[in-house]
């Protein structure tokens, strides 16, 4: 493992442990479905599962024609917001060392 | 893709070995419903094979085994040993190999949905919203009744006119606004009311609301006849009675206050223990929507002391003519200006003001009586905010309308009105509520106080003869006049240029409670 997946790995253990990943993930949910990236995707996995047949169709396939298009939309204050939170978190932690 | 019901090889699993793996991996991994949980999945849930956490790490539902999926190190794993059935880490869900994709099943979802809201709740982030999902009986009824109805953006349905029946364009034109308050249609549409009158119904008035709003949202376009509603009034709220004009704001208490008394909360035996400083509330939907909690501090001039107590209200009644030059606070609008704004009256009325050397309290600090100050201030927000512009001055020796322009906005912030920014206690200089005591980092959710224009009364014409009218929203920036049985398409510049008795504005961001 390199020094970065060493780091990220102790910052996601902290994050887990303290409840903070559960908590960012509410926040980052409710920002989501305000925005309307939420409804824009379900519409965009209503199309998929659409042009390919009910039958023809698997989680995997579903997860690999939307996931570069929803990654493109999210909007970049949510992902700001979202980095500006675990940031301070991160800051918190290492001050109380 | 599987039905509602899984797939065969789970459900074999489950058979032969029940829920329990599930159960586990899930409380521990997935939802994590106690601390130790966590401290065991933030130790434990790494990729067996790559050491990573991640994309998309599975645990194996037959042995103890934790593979990523975006490797395929999980798929691997289930193919050499011939383990077919894994549980995503992130979302819960349960992937059968065989089937090659992942599985719905009631049984877990229903699990996994009770350790979500333990997890949640354990981490103070309150109820979890889950969309609606029908029961077998919903399933039934859907079946049997085939019709749907489909609600466009320029659909009107929801819109119907009422008839004056002489002098009641006051009911005419707060009925129309309760209609389009969005709990309240949710509520009685989904036919939550439980009638108090069992043995006489028709004396409820919130049953007749309810008829209301089956009428609204029939279809039906024909203006309707409120005379039942009118009589209900008649005879609950006897100060009402008579064909003469009234007031639409005294109506409108007045319906809040019927309506109050003859609903039955959803658990009023199990009301929880009444917190501190909290408003005590009853919990029948027209509290939930419609009570706020106004705290009033009371400040010694002399020790200064403060006595606090925190009332509920229904309505805020805002002063529009010149304000009283006995304010303490001179900056800004300093006494004598009129308030040319929703704001403005908002700003006054959570002023600090003095009370003057002929009301003295007595101060339940030092025991004396002494001149003090009080001040006003939103210690809780309701989720529909009325707000009464004072546009009738009564006084002994005449009675008279103030037709002066208020601004009002489409949408309100009310985070400078709130106790905890604006109150004098906390040393927050309250006549800068826009600037003082603003967090160096902005609060979570800068839009948690802030609410949209949804209904605005109007009167035209003078103190004794006059004509009241409505605005209303339809969907979400439709607007419409409401006057008496005729309904005209309106545009939100015509809203806010009106004059403007009654604005009802509606919270954007509703917590779940």
């Amino acid at each position: 493992m390199s020094n970065d997946d060493r780091e990220y790995a102790i910052i996601n253990q902290r994050l887990v442990e303290k409840g903070d990943k559960e908590r960012l993930r509410a926040v980052l949910r409710e920002q989501l479905i305000k925005s309307g990236w939420r409804d824009a995707l379900k519409l965009e996995c209503r199309k998929v599962v659409q042009e390919q047949g009910l039958d023809n169709i698997s989680v995997d396939e579903i997860i690999k024609q939307v996931t570069p298009h929803a990654r493109a939309t999210i909007p970049s204050d949510v992902k700001q917001d979202l980095l500006n939170r675990i940031k301070e978190i991160v800051q918190n932690e290492s001050d109380s060392f | 893709m599987s039905a509602a019901h899984g797939c065969l090889h789970l459900n074999n699993f489950k058979a032969a070995k029940g829920t329990r793996p599930y159960r586990l991996i899930h409380s521990f991994f997935v939802a994590c419903t106690s601390s130790e949980a966590r401290k065991r999945k933030a130790k434990s849930c790494v990729c067996h094979v790559c050491q990573r956490r991640g994309p998309r790490l599975h645990a194996c539902l037959h042995c103890i085994f934790f593979g990523c999926y975006g490797a395929g190190h999980i798929q691997a794993h289930s193919q050499q040993r011939k383990h077919f059935l894994a549980v995503d880490l992130t979302y819960g869900v349960v992937c059968c190999f065989q089937c090659g994709d992942y599985v719905y099943d009631r049984e877990l979802e229903t699990i996994a949905q009770k350790h979500q809201t333990k997890a949640s709740l354990s981490l103070g982030l309150g109820q979890v919203y889950h969309s609606w999902e029908p029961t077998e009986e919903e399933i039934e009824l859907l079946k049997k009744h085939t019709r749907r109805k489909k609600i466009t953006d320029s659909a009107t349905i929801g819109l119907r006119g009422l008839v004056n029946l002489g002098n009641t364009c006051f009911m005419n034109c707060i009925v129309q606004a309760l209609l389009k308050v969005p709990l309240l249609r949710d509520f009685f549409l989904s036919d939550r009311h439980i009638c108090q009158f069992q043995d006489e119904p028709s004396r409820c008035l919130v049953c007749e609301i309810s008829r209301l709003f089956q009428e609204f949202y029939s279809g039906n376009k024909a203006p309707l006849t409120l005379h039942r509603l009118l009589h209900l009034i008649w005879t609950h709220a006897r100060h009402l009675a008579g064909y003469e004009q009234q007031d639409a704001h005294e109506f409108f208490i007045a319906t809040l206050d019927v309506l109050h008394r003859h609903c039955r909360g959803p658990n009023e035996q199990q009301s929880t223990q009444p917190q501190e400083n909290s408003v005590n509330r009853c919990t029948c939907i027209i509290d939930q929507i419609f009570t706020g909690g106004l705290q009033s501090d009371v400040v010694c001039q002399a020790c200064h002391g403060v006595s606090t107590t925190v009332d509920p209200f229904w309505d805020i009644s805002l002063d529009l003519g010149p304000s009283p030059s006995t304010k303490v606070v001179t900056t800004g609008n300093g006494p004598g200006s009129i308030p040319t704004s929703l704001q403005d009256c908002l700003e006054r009325f959570t002023r600090a003001e003095h009370l003057g050397s002929s009301a003295k309290i007595k101060c339940s600090r030092c025991l004396s009586y002494q001149e003090s100050t009080k001040q006003l201030t939103m210690k809780k927000l309701p989720v529909v905010a009325s707000f009464h512009l004072k546009r009738f001055e009564h006084s002994n020796r005449f009675h008279k309308k103030i037709s002066s322009f208020i601004a009002f906005p489409e949408y309100l912030d009310m985070s400078p009105f709130m106790s905890h920014r604006r109150n004098i206690n906390n040393n927050v200089n309250s006549a800068t509520p826009d600037r003082a005591d603003r967090p160096v980092h902005k609060p979570l959710i800068s839009t948690e106080n802030m609410y949209s224009l949804f209904a605005v009364i109007n009167h035209v014409g003078t103190i004794e003869a006059g004509h009241y009218t409505a605005y209303i929203r339809q969907h979400r920036d439709h607007w419409f006049k409401c006057d008496d049985h005729l309904i005209t398409k309106a545009d939100i510049r015509d809203v806010l240029q009106s004059e403007g008795y009654l604005l009802f504005y509606h919270k954007m961001i509703l917590e779940y409670e």
